[in-house]
């Protein structure tokens, strides 16, 4: 099963080249594919939404539109942090049931936009719990340091899931 | 006259379309084709035309002349075996004068059904000799050859065969799917014609109205090769002609006949679609043999005397739409003596298409739009994509938000420069004007859905045998587009439900003394910030008392409940209520009220039944005129800020500590009026730090939904708005219908009570 797997990653690793946006939570380093990614906003007041899990913080007005967010720390139990002027909210685009879905994620602060070339990309690891590495890419090494490749459909539209309409 | 050097393939596609523009009877066009025909004879024909085409025209030229001297029938038929002689004159093009034994017989055998004796050895020999008379093959050799250099065989995508040539239509998608939607639009207006032609039978402006499209069908469908379409619709055309010329009087079997084309047109351009959005494998082609025949037996055995006058009292147990023929036979039987003498041909086309409609010889309803519709407003208008038209409201939406925080801005409000002033106000006024006017584009009359219940009326009172007026007033009054789709349904169920529960058959509202016609009245109207549709028959009325009877039955009233008759009557939308004895197919089953109540909930409307037994009953529908507009109070709960629909609101109260009580220190109910109601405190529900905890510091607010009365909890009423509804960008909440931007572009949630009462249920 673990042979398999890697001859499975390997091949899908070079599909992973490309351009990501990459922001912190914490002590790690993340990046998400450009292609899904609309905006980058500063974090703004917003609506609590009852009877949703503690991630999803609620809904923002974004230029007239009402599009839910969610907080990746609490998505990935990380601990909660207060909201400074670093703090980003990351509206991406994913496929929701029938239609694309913009939602937002907040995070700590956003960099910059690498390059990542399939020879920095590796597998990502076992970490025992599937659900979690469901979510991962792969691990890319860029500049010295280690970025996790989110798959934002797979966190966001989880994350949402028995919510979408 | 001038032989225009052409293509051959070109001018063979000419002689295609001029048979396609051939109605019998008009020979002008044939002297056309004629023309065009002699370009390709031999002698006149340029150096490079295959030989065999020479004598095929050379052949088509005789039979023409035949058709025009009167000697061979000028029908439809062989126009169209005509037609099919062009495709195979069109292929031996395509294979530079070798098509094959295959496609020279195929030409014979139309040639022969036409009436003109053809021998394939005919065509392929080199004398010219091939014309009317059966000729002996001159060149035996020759013509082994030919067919020894076999056939590039396959049937050529442009064959005869009735089984639809799959890839042939799907030639030019583009073309096609212009003609599916107008199709569409022509097979609709047809139906609304021929149903009003069902009152005025001798209009011919209504007739030729009918004609038209059928025209236009038959043409586009002819040249898109959709064969079966075009087949069924030129015969429809000509048996409408007739109807033109006099030479068949137009009667209620012609009438039947050209709504069950037109449906069974309707499915095939459904099937045309959906060919050309998933593909051409679950495709099969109709079989109208069956229309064909009876038209041609209507057009042969029509003349003479209408069945319409002779209408006798309808039979209730007359055979329902779609009649197998042995049961057409019954009631054949007993209209003879009254019926006229129509009938004989009448019962022939029954029998000769099992599966059609068996003309009712009794009095057609009637379907009026009322006199203040009559004069119709013709305007220009122009097709606009749905997605572009909704993008343009969008972004309307969103100018008049911002245009609004702008406004409230702290430091622009503090400028106190009056021309500053002067030019937001002309700012606020032309974007509410563009606000109103990008919300009205997405209105749409409600007309197109009355319409639909006209043939709906129809097809009923035909089953039931009970004769119904359907009366239809403001069917201009526009409602959301949006909404359309949505109250389709609920308006089928009500319209059903007067015919088949209110409505009595003639014989017993005469013995009530009424008119033996019933009348379904079908309103809309503006009323307030409402669109109001009514549907009102003068049938039985509700039966309160087997109504009560019922409740208490199933247990929804006690036997010591008073309740008054208003009361009881809207107790039918409750779920699985039903006071019918007999179920029949079109309802009785108990499912249809609530179904209805609930759909128009969801509308975020309203729905009752008043009715006075013996006079009949009337069903009152309120909608909010736009679905994307919300109006509500605007309530704080802690630093929250939420939306209570207005439709919901009973009344806000500052509750007194007398009125003020708990169960076992729990729960908490409110004496409002004399009654017990339950609170809801928001706070609670949500999970939000409020202000106040104890209602007597606080404001209820007592909504009603479905029947609940609650008294919400909140902290401070805010003030009432218009807010526009914006769906949570995909989520879905219990107790949140939507989320809307208020005034300083913070995100409020709207209620929704139905879901906020239910998960409170303690």
């Amino acid at each position: 099963m673990e042979a398999a797997n890697a001859t499975q990653s390997s091949s899908q690793v070079s599909e992973l080249a490309g351009k990501y946006l990459t922001f912190s939570l914490g002590n790690e380093g993340y990046g998400v594919g450009i292609l899904s990614v609309r905006e980058i906003i500063g974090v703004m007041e917003i609506t609590a939404v009852p009877h949703t899990p503690d991630y999803i913080k609620g809904v923002i007005n974004l230029r007239g539109k009402v599009i839910p967010v969610l907080d990746l720390r609490l998505k990935f139990n990380m601990d909660r942090k207060d909201y400074d002027e670093r703090t980003c909210v990351i509206v991406v685009e994913v496929q929701g049931q029938t239609a694309p879905v913009q939602v937002g994620m907040v995070v700590d602060s956003v960099s910059e936009v690498l390059n990542i070339s399939a020879g920095e990309i590796e597998p990502p690891p076992s970490l025992g719990s599937s659900t979690e590495t469901d979510n991962i890419l792969g691990m890319a090494k860029v500049k010295g340091e280690v970025k996790i490749l989110l798959d934002v459909n797979r966190v966001v539209g989880e994350g949402l899931q028995h919510l979408l309409s | 006259m001038a032989v225009v050097d052409k293509p051959l393939s070109d001018l063979l596609d000419e002689v295609a379309l001029k048979i396609l523009m051939i109605e019998p009877g008009d020979l002008s066009i044939v002297g056309e084709l004629l023309e065009l025909i002699e370009r390709l004879l031999p002698g006149c024909a340029a150096a490079d035309t295959p030989v065999v085409i020479q004598q095929m025209a050379a052949v088509f030229k005789g039979v023409l002349e035949r058709l025009i001297m009167g000697e061979l029938p000028d029908s439809a038929e062989n126009y169209d075996l005509l037609g099919q002689c062009v495709t195979e004159m069109q292929e031996s093009a395509r294979k530079e004068g070798h098509p094959g034994a295959e496609v020279v017989a195929r030409f014979c055998a139309n040639m022969r059904k036409i009436g003109l004796l053809l021998e394939p050895e005919a065509l392929v020999g080199t004398v010219a000799a091939a014309s009317a008379e059966p000729a002996i093959a001159e060149d035996k050799a020759m013509v082994e050859e030919e067919s020894a250099a076999a056939v590039q065989g396959q049937a050529p995508a442009t064959a005869e065969s009735d089984q639809g040539a799959i890839p042939d239509f799907l030639q030019d998608t583009d073309l096609l799917a212009g003609f599916i939607e107008e199709a569409f639009e022509h097979l609709e207006s047809i139906e609304v014609n021929v149903l009003e032609l069902e009152q005025s039978p001798d209009d011919m402006d209504i007739i030729n109205n009918i004609f038209r499209p059928f025209h236009t069908i038959k043409g586009v469908s002819g040249f898109l090769n959709l064969k079966t379409i075009n087949r069924l619709a030129h015969a429809t055309e000509n048996l409408l002609d007739d109807v033109r010329n006099g030479k068949r009087a137009m009667d209620s079997a012609v009438i039947d006949i050209v709504l069950t084309v037109g449906d069974a047109l309707k499915s095939m351009v459904a099937d045309i679609k959906d060919v050309l959005q998933n593909g051409p494998a679950n495709y099969q082609d109709t079989d109208i043999r069956g229309f064909l025949a009876s038209i041609t037996q209507l057009q042969d055995g029509g003349d003479g005397a209408s069945p319409g006058e002779a209408a006798s009292a309808p039979e209730p147990d007359l055979a329902p739409e779609v009649s197998e023929s042995d049961e057409a036979e019954p009631c054949e039987e007993e209209d003879v003596a009254a019926v006229a003498l129509a009938v004989p041909p009448l019962a022939k086309a029954a029998q000769g298409a099992g599966s059609l409609p068996v003309p009712q010889p009794q009095a057609t309803p009637a379907a009026r739009p009322a006199a203040d519709s009559g004069t119709k407003k013709i305007g220009a208008s122009i097709k606009v994509d749905v997605e572009k038209l909704d993008a343009l409201v969008n972004a309307v939406g969103e100018l008049v938000i911002m245009q609004s925080l702008v406004r409230q801005n702290k430091l622009v409000s503090r400028i106190a420069d009056a021309k500053l002033t002067k030019d937001f106000s002309q700012l606020t006024r032309i974007t509410s004007e563009l606000q109103r006017t990008a919300m009205s584009m997405r209105m749409v009359p409600i007309k197109q859905t009355f319409d639909k219940m006209i043939r709906l009326v129809r097809d009923l009172s035909k089953k039931s045998g009970k004769k119904v007026d359907l009366i239809m007033e403001g069917a201009d009054t526009e409602i959301d587009r949006n909404m359309v789709e949505s109250i389709y349904d609920p308006l089928v169920h009500m319209m059903r439900n007067s015919v088949d529960h209110g409505i009595s058959l003639p014989a017993e509202r005469v013995k009530f003394g009424k008119p033996e016609t019933g009348t379904v009245f079908l309103r809309a109207y503006q009323k307030g910030g409402s669109m109001m549709i009514e549907i009102e028959d003068d049938g039985e009325g509700l039966n309160t008392r087997k109504i009560r009877k019922k409740a208490i039955e199933r247990g929804l009233i006690g036997e010591s409940d008073s309740l008054s008759d208003f009361e009881l009557n809207n107790l039918v939308f409750l779920p699985g209520f039903s006071t019918a004895d007999k179920i029949t197919d079109v309802s009785g089953r108990g499912v249809g009220m609530d179904v209805v109540k609930k759909a128009v909930e969801k509308l975020r409307g309203k729905v009752e039944v008043q009715s006075q037994p013996g006079k009949g009953s009337l069903f009152l529908i309120s909608l909010p005129l736009t679905l994307a507009i919300i109006d509500g109070i605007i309530v704080r709960v802690g630093s929250e800020r939420y939306i209570i629909p207005t439709i919901a609101i009973q009344e806000s109260v500052h509750p007194e500590p007398k009125n003020y009580s708990t169960v076992h220190g729990r729960g908490g109910n409110l004496m409002v009026r004399g009654e017990l109601v339950p609170i809801i405190r928001l706070y609670e529900k949500f999970g939000v730090a409020s202000t106040y905890t104890d209602p007597c510091e606080a404001i209820v607010v007592v909504v009603e939904n479905e029947g609940r009365r609650r008294a919400l909890m909140v902290d401070e009423l805010l003030g009432k708005e218009e807010v526009v509804i914006k769906n949570l960008g995909g989520i879905d909440v219990p107790g949140v219908a939507g989320g809307t931007i208020l005034g300083d572009g913070r995100v409020g949630l709207i209620l929704d009570l139905a879901g906020v009462i239910a998960g409170n249920t303690d």
